[in-house]
């Protein structure tokens, strides 16, 4: 809320600069992620892997995705944020730049995230939100329901791939994301 | 660095041609490139004229149509499935596409740049061979394109070739008439007169050097140019045109035109040194254009015996084979086996009253079920009836004596030309099924009028009848009994929920309903699960419209979509899906020689399953229209 104030004379890291300059150009490119965490509280738990692929003009770039694992043991062994997540944050950040993100229950992705960037002196992120839960919800016209993304993934019948990795999964959202886009006329 | 989403996009493709052909790694490297596209049913992916996109797509989930407009009319091409490669323009060619692309379904694409597959092209021959050909491929013939798993984008519309010219061998003389160089020509004459020959070949010293043909007497000797003494090979033309014993009509067809003659000599290896075997005519291509089966029907009426109809038959299942593999469209099959069995039938009716004697009343002969509707293309049972005029009460006895023999031998004919009794014993044989005219009258009122007191019958397939021998007004008597009664509700709510009873074809997981035990264990029946639901709604909808004289499944939901304009697209689909199942069917069948009943699922590739699968789920959109059209509750 009055993070601003906070933020007065703060120098932030280069890629969070770089960050802040891209939002500033309105983009109709879209990021669909998926991060693997030890669970949702974002002040205690710790991403272990992220994957996250581009959407633009409505197709989904394979070449242009990312996917990182974390070495866990080590994550959760060290108090500090350890060397190799302060990168995966970074190339995440950069990755997505002023694109849309699309996920499944994003607002507890984006609050870890930001957990991880207050830790590296930076600000919040200030990234559009698309999730597709809330988008199914406005396609069902049902109130708030409760949807899992394999409950999603069966009702729009996609096919779950043999191996589940975080770039899979981030891959699933975006095809989910593809095929709600007309119903919700976006 | 790793990225999974390659790797699942190569594990989808590398089942598929022509991507099985690369290493894991190459689809690997080509999989980093590929772009996802989504399409809602009924987007438009490219359209005729449209740029080319810089990739070829392929099918990853749903059903893309490709399609070209003719006459105004917009003609499907293609149906592209799961795994199924199009776009390929854009590799060959440079002009613009030819074809317009169009998800019938939602469908996901996986769309693969071609700057990054050439690469792998230029290395690997067969993955450009595959490309090459399925390119090249201009056939409209879609059997070719399913080997291929790969459709053509350059598409010249052409005619089916409708009939079975091409696939067919010549029968021509095999005893051609020879004779020596130095015969005079009016020995020669005379020998071919006798013989009712309109060519000779003519020998010198056991050489095969020349022909001689009406037209030869006609230029050179009538013109008065040779004397009728001098020696036959005054007159011969020369060379002779030859050709080898197994010619096709096609290839016939071509030397003949291509050397501007009317006359080709077989011999053994095709070349003038060995020996002449025969002697093809242009008579005997219009013959055999004429179109075979028309031939079969002829032979079938000269048919003295029970043998002779057997060897029809034989030809017929031969003509059949041939032709459902060349993917002749099998509407156009079924009627032309239709019409051939129905001769078949009516000759051993023809042969049975020879044998008895003459009828003492008019009767009428009625094929019923699959016959009746014209779907019979392999050795399957044969289903009949016999009704016989109202005769006085005093000739009752002879007369039903009469037709219980007539029948007998009938079917005695057809047993031994291959066909299958009944396994409910719906054949004239049993007297149950040999009746007067007023009995058959009761009997459909009985059916219609208190439906399932006959519960143990088969009795819906009483309604696909169709006219074979005798008296055709006995027929018509029938038609209007069944037409005439009013309250018919109860009825079609019965038949209804028969259809609805049958086993569903797929189970609760998607998965095919496979025979649980039995000889048949792990195979899918076809017929029992899918076409015999098809071909009862059918049926059941078309007695309920009204619809007359038409008995064929395929043309009862072709007939239904323009009565019923709500569900068109629902009818004609299961028009689609009847032909699909029946080919699959009939292919199982000829295969191993049975019925074809039970396919194998686990040897259909998986495009073919794919395809099974999907085309059973009109069977569902057909069940909803069953349910909301009858009142299905009194029954069950």
């Amino acid at each position: 809320m009055l993070d601003w104030i906070k933020n007065i004379g703060k120098d932030y890291p280069e890629f969070w600069k770089y960050y802040l300059v891209q939002l500033e150009v309105p983009s109709t490119r879209k990021v669909a992620l998926h991060l693997e965490t030890t669970g949702i509280n974002p002040t205690k738990d710790k991403i272990i892997s992220i994957g996250a692929v581009a959407i633009e003009n409505n197709q989904i770039l394979v070449e242009s995705s990312l996917e990182i694992e974390l070495n866990k043991d080590e994550i959760l062994e060290s108090k500090e944020v350890t060397y190799q997540e302060v990168q995966a944050i970074e190339s995440l950040i950069n990755f997505m730049g002023n694109a849309t993100l699309i996920g499944h229950r994003i607002h507890y992705d984006i609050e870890i995230l930001n957990e991880y960037l207050s830790k590296l002196q930076s600000g919040r992120l200030k990234s559009n939100l698309l999730d597709v839960e809330v988008m199914h919800d406005r396609i069902m016209d049902t109130a708030s329901k409760k949807y899992s993304l394999e409950e999603l993934l069966s009702f729009y019948n996609i096919k779950n791939p043999e191996v589940a990795t975080s770039g899979n999964s981030a891959y699933m959202i975006a095809v989910l994301f593809l095929k709600m886009r007309n119903k919700l006329g976006l | 660095m790793k990225n999974s989403i390659a790797e699942s996009v190569a594990n989808f493709l590398k089942d598929f041609k022509p991507f099985s052909f690369l290493s894991f790694e190459d689809l690997k490297s080509i999989s980093k490139f590929v772009k996802v596209i989504h399409l809602d049913k009924n987007q438009k992916l490219f359209q005729i004229n449209d740029e080319l996109h810089n990739s070829f797509y392929v099918v990853n989930s749903g059903v893309i149509h490709l399609t070209v407009f003719s006459d105004a009319e917009e003609t499907l091409l293609n149906k592209c499935y799961a795994g199924d490669v199009f776009g390929l323009r854009p590799f060959f060619a440079k002009n613009n596409y030819q074809m317009t692309a169009r998800a019938n379904e939602e469908a996901i694409l996986f769309a693969i740049p071609i700057e990054k597959v050439k690469p792998f092209v230029g290395q690997n021959a067969e993955v450009l061979n595959f490309l090459l050909e399925s390119f090249a491929n201009n056939s409209n013939n879609p059997a070719d394109k399913d080997r291929n798993k790969l459709l053509s984008d350059s598409v010249q519309l052409s005619e089916f070739q409708n009939d079975f010219s091409f696939i067919q061998s010549l029968t021509y003389n095999k005893k051609p008439l020879l004779v020596e160089h130095d015969q005079t020509i009016r020995e020669v004459a005379v020998l071919m007169t006798d013989n009712l020959l309109d060519s000779v070949f003519v020998k010198e010293q056991n050489k095969l050097v020349g022909i001689v043909t009406d037209s030869d007497f006609r230029l050179k000797v009538a013109t008065g140019k040779q004397a009728i003494q001098s020696h036959i090979d005054k007159i011969m033309t020369f060379p002779v045109i030859t050709v080898t014993e197994n010619i096709s009509l096609a290839e016939a067809q071509l030397a003949m035109l291509s050397h501007k003659v009317h006359h080709l000599c077989v011999t053994i290896d095709g070349t003038p040194h060995t020996d002449v075997k025969g002697v093809i005519t242009q008579n005997d291509l219009i013959q055999a254009q004429a179109n075979s089966p028309g031939v079969l029907i002829k032979e079938t009426k000269k048919a003295l015996s029970a043998s002779d109809l057997k060897a029809v038959y034989h030809s017929l299942s031969g003509i059949i084979q041939q032709a459902v593999t060349k993917s002749i469209p099998l509407q156009h099959l079924y009627n032309v086996s239709g019409e051939v069995t129905l001769a078949i039938i009516r000759r051993a009716i023809e042969i049975s009253i020879l044998e008895l004697g003459s009828p003492p009343v008019p009767f009428a002969f009625l094929s019923i079920g699959s016959q009746g509707r014209k779907e019979q293309l392999l050795l399957t049972d044969h289903d009949n009836i016999l009704v016989y005029q109202d005769v006085d009460i005093q000739q009752v006895r002879d007369v039903k004596d009469y037709f219980n023999q007539l029948s007998k031998k009938t079917t005695e004919v057809l047993e031994k030309v291959g066909y299958k009794h009944c396994e409910f014993g719906h054949y004239a044989n049993n007297q149950k099924w040999c009746k007067s005219l007023t009995e058959w009258v009761k009997q459909y009122e009985n059916w219609i009028n208190t439906p399932g007191e006959f519960t143990n019958e088969h009795c819906s397939i009483f309604f696909d009848y169709e006219f074979v021998f005798g008296d055709q007004n006995l027929e018509t008597a029938i038609t209007e009994t069944i037409f005439k009664t009013k309250s018919k509700v109860l009825f079609l709510d019965y038949l209804g929920n028969d259809a609805l009873k049958k086993p569903a074809p797929l189970s609760f997981f998607k998965k095919f309903n496979e025979e649980e035990s039995g000889p048949n264990v792990g195979k899918f029946n076809v017929k029992e699960k899918a076409i015999n639901q098809l071909v009862d709604i059918a049926r059941l909808l078309s007695i309920q419209h009204g619809l007359k004289g038409i008995n064929n499944t395929y043309s009862r939901y072709k007939e239904l979509a323009i009565k019923d304009t709500n569900n068109a697209e629902i009818y004609l689909e299961a028009a689609d899906t009847f032909l699909l199942l029946s080919r699959y069917r009939t292919l199982e069948g000829l295969k191993n020689d049975n019925s074809g009943e039970f396919i194998d699922i686990e040897k259909l590739s998986k495009v073919d399953k794919e395809k099974l699968k999907e085309s059973l789920h009109i069977l569902k959109d057909l069940e909803e229209i069953v349910k909301d059209t009858f009142q299905l509750t009194q029954f069950s």
